[in-house]
């Protein structure tokens, strides 16, 4: 600022000193002269006049004016250095004595005062210009001083009121400019002096100043905006793997963003330049991205070109775009690493090829279960075309072909992310649908949200098929088409399972176990044909299913047992209406085989859970309900009460304690003798086991038989039974009752086991006892399992030599016709048929009948439970040979028994 | 702000307006001086006096004077100055033609007329002169002219060439350079000369004493006027100051004055001298 103050003023003063220069060396000099002469001129002029005027004082002696006028004209001119005046005859007038010679005397100046021609005195005027010079130099040199002066001062004077006006206020607001420039906007704009006549510049620096504050946020704010933008950019595009490029052809200018140097594996430090951009691109494609380059040079438009880049790790792949402005003449695009799109690129080829061409059918949706992708396969198996698919919801996911419940768990599933697998329904083109084994995958993206689903399906129809076949033979009658034992126990099962839950619990509703048995079943197939039983089967399970609602379950447990569950229940009442429903509807009479035929049956309850928790204990207390219903007279149901429950116990105990006391020996034989009804001899006995059990006492055998059967000790049992009475033979023959029969009934369970053969034939050898002398007694049900393999073990019996017996011949459903098949030897009537002989005429045709038959069949019969002597007579009279009953003998035990035969000698002799 | 000194303006305006017609209002009254010495001595002399006056009276006065004293008297005959400092002598034909008065003279400047010769110029007695040239101011002087013309005719019964070089001073001078070899001036005058001439001369012979110039004024300058005059003199006359100026003239001690003060002059039969001028 005092530079500038200094420039402002040095001219001034440079003005001032040139002024003065020039008023001292140039105009004070020429004017020195010309005031010489002027002085000069005036001098004599004024001599000249004064002449002139002094004529009248000196014509008129007034030497006072005379005196006066010189006197004030040589005062006033003080370069006169002397004004001399003498007469005409040379007398010195002016002054009043002659001065002395003066020598500083310039000039002198001479006139005549005359009066006409006449001189009337002479005026001589010496001039000193000199001291009036000099002191006219003097005093201009003092103007000139005074106006250097002057003019200093108004130099000085401007200098301040410009450092005072201008200069400082513009070094104040050169400060605030200044401090504009550092970014401070805001500090105050010093104040002005006023009336500086810097209003207007102050008003427009202030204007300026906020005018520029503005500018400058709003360039701030711009900067940095974009500061961040291109930070974001940079960042953006080193995280993208994403660098730009520019290119002017023209010139052969190369320019790269920082982000290109890693793409293009360039040095860090290297200058980016054409060539350099090539340094590390494979050989092979650099040809092709510098054609590409001169390319839209050339041509404009723009390219699109991948190439490899070698590094240390390997090749990388770079995507590079480029376009090119005629305008500007320069190209620009961008390089991209797409190493890790190309490796997915390729992942996903695989992988898509592993999709499309998978033996799956493969269905890619989205989130909404919209169908974005399915694959051939797809296609194929359902005979939709892709685009016919695309955009379209999959009938697979829709409710309309699953069921609620299903369909709630599956979208939950799959919306909760989880997977889902199930068999689903799929619709062909066709509209046929077919079964599938459906895989849905929830496919989440980076952050974890669903975005698509994966549904793979496999066709299972035929697995399906194969399966519900596999399941209907596994868990259905193939026969009746009921669920069978093992679905029978599963419904159950599951029932007792939500009866567990404590909601169920709370409504109170409960179910019911139902076993029921056609009364003589045995008997119509054996009558009628096995193909009449199983139409009878058949068609009782029909009308079971009819009897029951829905949801309750029909099985067929074996041979003509059903088991029935009915749930829920409300009340005894109700499942008492529903038992004697099912009772009726078996009742009514059916149509088969072109003949009416009408059964009975009995019916067990069990109530679940009051009667068990357990399918085992439910289906035994209802077993024994019906068997009770059974033992009441058939045709009729009965609820399993506690007394049956008791039996249970007991059936538990036994099975407990029945090994035990067989190695106790608490079992034994009684004999019950078997009479020639003829002759009256007897000729053998039944073996009866019985229990001496030590707490109960003596336990009459259907107490313990049923369980031994049940449970299969009867095997073992029925061993040590044969055994036993093989000893008894072996204890009569030493007696010499050598010729005394035991015979020993067989369970069913005994009979189908396939060690009975061996294990007789080995007793039988190891008592040495004759085959003959054994008779095997065996009930009609128990063949009724399988016939063939029944009569094998008659046959394989038959061969050893033992003679074979039907006992309690009536009252199954035997039947004569099948009776001749098979390889028995004696038959034996049933005391049901003997005990009203005589009231019952029509047991006594029975009977007579009975034993005719058996006759033809070249059998022999025994009479069972004869009591009385009519009994004896009437069985004798019909020609049955042998009996057995009270009349006789009650079962005795083997001592008692021997005592009751005759003396061997007589045996012996006969 | 501008409205404010426009106002100012306006008022300095006004102000320097008003002053000149202040002074325009007062009367004005010619005071003509009787030249005695050259008129620029008269001048320097009378005007300061002039000047101190003018601002005591209540009007104003311009000096007047004229060329030569013959030019003087014959204004003063034609009336033309209201007030005038004029020769005693002058007073009689003055108040006989136009009725001017005496109002003020210096009482204690009763003076003579001297003739004075050059100290070194070999004339030592009055009778000298006979036939020679004498300077004299003027024809009417009563002291330095007129007084002394008598005495040299009457008394010394000299002839001499009268020569009238218009002023005391000059007849000094004239005496002085030798240009005259005597002259006639007044006491008064000559001791108002400088030194240097006063040491040149010699005076050969005195008249008796003529009374001082007073200060006449015209008839139509009202009663007022002249009363005003006299008061503002008398009044000044007490002031060191405005006594040193008088003293220059030469007045030594004014006081009011009247015509019968100068009637006597009628008496010293002076007419033969006197010279009316054309």
């Amino acid at each position: 600022m005092r530079s500038f103050q200094t420039k402002l003023v040095l001219p001034l003063v440079l003005l001032v000193v040139l002024i003065g220069a020039f008023v001292e060396f140039y105009w004070l000099p020429s004017w020195q002269q010309q005031e010489v002469e002027t002085r000069i001129t005036e001098d004599r002029s004024s001599l000249e006049l004064l002449g002139k005027v002094l004529r009248a004082p000196i014509m008129t002696g007034d030497l006072a004016t005379v005196y006066d006028l010189l006197d004030q004209l040589t005062v006033e001119r003080s370069h006169w250095q002397t004004l001399i005046l003498t007469g005409k005859d040379g007398v010195l007038l002016y002054p009043l004595s002659r001065p002395d010679d003066v020598i500083d005397v310039s000039h002198v100046l001479n006139t005549e005062v005359r009066f006409q021609d006449q001189v009337l005195a002479k005026l001589t005027l010496s001039i000193n210009l000199t001291p009036y010079l000099e002191a006219e130099r003097d005093r201009l040199r003092i103007l000139e001083l005074i106006m250097l002066a002057v003019a200093l001062a108004a130099v000085l004077l401007i200098a301040w009121l410009q450092r005072h006006l201008v200069l400082k206020p513009i070094e104040h607001i050169s400060g605030t400019a200044r401090q504009i420039a550092k970014g401070d906007f805001y500090s105050p704009i010093p104040v002005h002096p006023a009336r500086s006549g810097l209003d207007d510049f102050f008003h427009a620096f202030r204007v300026m100043r906020d005018s520029i504050a503005e500018k400058h946020e709003e360039l701030s704010q711009q900067i940095t905006e974009r500061e961040n933008a291109e930070r974001r950019l940079n960042d953006s595009q080193r995280v993208a793997l994403l660098g730009c490029w520019e290119w002017h052809a023209g010139n052969n200018s190369f320019w790269c963003s920082e982000s290109m140097y890693p793409i293009m594996h360039l040095p860090e430090r290297m200058l980016a330049d054409y060539e350099g951009f090539f340094t590390n691109i494979h050989p092979a494609d650099v040809g092709s991205v510098k054609a590409s380059f001169d390319h839209i040079a050339e041509t404009g438009g723009a390219f699109d070109v991948e190439f490899r880049v070698n590094t240390a790790n390997g090749l990388k792949f770079v995507h590079m775009i480029g376009q090119h402005d005629d305008n500007s003449g320069r190209s620009f695009g961008t390089c991209q690493d797409v190493t890790e799109r190309k490796d997915i690129e390729s992942s996903l080829r695989k992988l898509s090829s592993a999709i499309t061409y998978s033996g799956s059918s493969v269905m890619i949706t989205d989130i909404i279960g919209t169908i974005e992708y399915v694959n051939p396969k797809y296609t194929e198996a359902t005979g939709y075309q892709l685009n016919e698919l695309l955009g379209q919801q999959p009938e697979i996911l829709s409710r309309q072909w699953m069921s609620a419940g299903k369909y709630e768990t599956l979208w939950q599933s799959i919306l909760a992310g989880k997977n889902w697998r199930g068999e689903l329904q799929s619709l062909r083109r066709d509209g046929t649908t077919f079964w599938s084994l459906v895989s849905i995958s929830p496919i989440k993206n980076e952050f974890g949200e669903l975005t698509h689903f994966v549904i793979v399906l496999e066709d299972v129809s035929e697995l399906k098929q194969a399966h519900a076949k596999m399941e209907q033979l596994a868990l259905y009658d193939d026969l009746t088409g009921l669920a069978n034992r093992r679905l029978f126990y599963s419904k159950l099962g599951n029932l007792l399972d939500k009866l567990e839950e404590p909601t169920q619990h709370a409504t109170g509703k409960t179910g019911a176990v139902m076993l029921l048995d056609l009364d003589y079943f045995k008997t119509i197939n054996d009558t009628r044909g096995h193909h009449v039983g199983d139409e009878l089967l058949k068609a009782v399970a029909l009308r079971l299913r009819y009897a029951l609602h829905e949801e309750d379950v029909a099985a067929r447990l074996g041979g003509d047992e059903f088991a029935l569950l009915i749930s829920p229940v409300e009340s005894e009442e109700q499942v008492l209406s529903i038992a004697e429903r099912i009772l009726a509807a078996v009742t009514r009479p059916f149509n088969l085989d072109d003949a009416e035929m009408q059964v009975t049956t009995s019916l067990g309850i069990a109530l679940v859970p009051k009667d068990g928790t357990e399918p085992d204990s439910l289906l035994k207390h209802a077993d024994l309900a019906m068997y009770q219903a059974k033992e009441m007279g058939r045709n009729q149901c009965r609820f399993f009460t506690e007394s049956l429950h008791e039996q249970l116990q007991t059936y538990m105990r036994f099975t407990r304690e029945m090994p035990i006391a067989l190695e106790n020996g608490e079992f034994f034989l009684n004999y019950q003798p078997q009479v020639d009804l003829k002759s009256g001899d007897i000729i053998g006995a039944e073996a009866l086991i019985r229990w001496q059990h030590p707490e109960l006492g003596m336990v009459p055998p259907p107490a313990f038989i049923s369980v031994a059967e049940e449970t299969g000790f009867i095997i073992p049992l029925g061993r040590w039974v044969v055994a036993a009475a093989c000893k008894a033979l072996r204890e009569l023959k030493t007696c010499g009752q050598g010729h005394m029969r035991i015979s020993v009934n067989l369970s069913a369970r005994q009979f189908r086991d396939p060690e009975l053969i061996s294990m007789i034939s080995q007793i039988l050898a190891d008592e040495d006892i004759s085959p003959d002398l054994l008779e095997i007694e065996i009930t009609e049900t128990l063949l009724m399992h399988d016939v063939k393999q029944a009569i094998a073990t008659l046959e394989q019996l038959q061969a050893l030599g033992i003679t074979v017996a039907i006992d309690d011949f009536g009252i199954g459903y035997s039947s004569f016709s099948y009776l001749k098949t098979l390889p028995i030897n004696v038959l034996k009537v049933d005391r049901e048929f003997i005990k009203d002989i005589p009231e019952h005429l029509d047991d006594m045709e029975i009977t007579a009948a009975i034993i005719s038959m058996a006759h033809r069949l070249n059998l022999s019969v025994v009479a069972e439970g004869i009591e009385t002597e009519v009994q004896r007579v009437f069985l004798e009279e019909h020609d049955c040979e042998y009996g057995q009953g009270y009349l006789f003998s009650r079962p005795l035990p083997l001592e008692q028994f021997k005592a009751l035969l005759p003396e061997p000698a007589e045996y012996v002799t006969d | 702000m501008k409205y404010c000194s426009l106002c100012w303006l306006w008022g300095v305006l006004c102000i320097t307006l008003l002053i000149p017609i202040q002074g325009v209002a007062k009367d004005i009254y010619s005071f003509a001086i009787v030249p005695q010495y050259s008129a620029g001595d008269t001048f320097r002399v009378w005007q300061p006096i002039i000047r101190q006056l003018n601002d005591a009276l209540p009007f104003h006065l311009t000096l007047e004077t004229a060329p030569d004293i013959a030019t003087f008297e014959e204004q003063c005959e034609e009336g033309q100055f209201d007030f005038a400092f004029i020769d005693p002598y002058h007073v009689l034909s003055l108040n006989r033609n136009q009725g001017y008065e005496p109002i003020l003279s210096d009482r204690e400047g009763r003076t003579s007329g001297v003739l004075v010769t050059q100290r070194e110029g070999g004339i030592t007695h009055i009778n000298q002169l006979d036939n020679q040239p004498v300077a004299f101011p003027s024809p009417n002087s009563l002291g330095a002219s007129m007084m002394l013309r008598r005495d040299l005719s009457e008394l010394f019964q000299l002839s001499i060439k009268p020569r009238y070089v218009k002023s005391d001073s000059s007849v000094y001078l004239n005496v002085a350079l030798g240009v005259t070899v005597a002259g006639g001036g007044g006491q008064n005058t000559l001791e108002r000369q400088p030194p240097h001439i006063q040491d040149q001369l010699q005076v050969i012979h005195r008249t008796a004493d003529v009374p001082a110039h007073p200060i006449v004024v015209h008839p139509k300058v009202s009663l007022n006027a002249r009363q005003a005059l006299v008061d503002v003199i008398l009044k000044l006359a007490q002031n060191e100051k405005f006594q040193a100026l008088l003293r220059k003239v030469p007045i030594y001690q004014l006081g009011p004055a009247s015509f019968s003060d100068y009637a006597s002059l009628q008496q010293l039969g002076l007419e033969a001298y006197y010279e009316v001028q054309h």
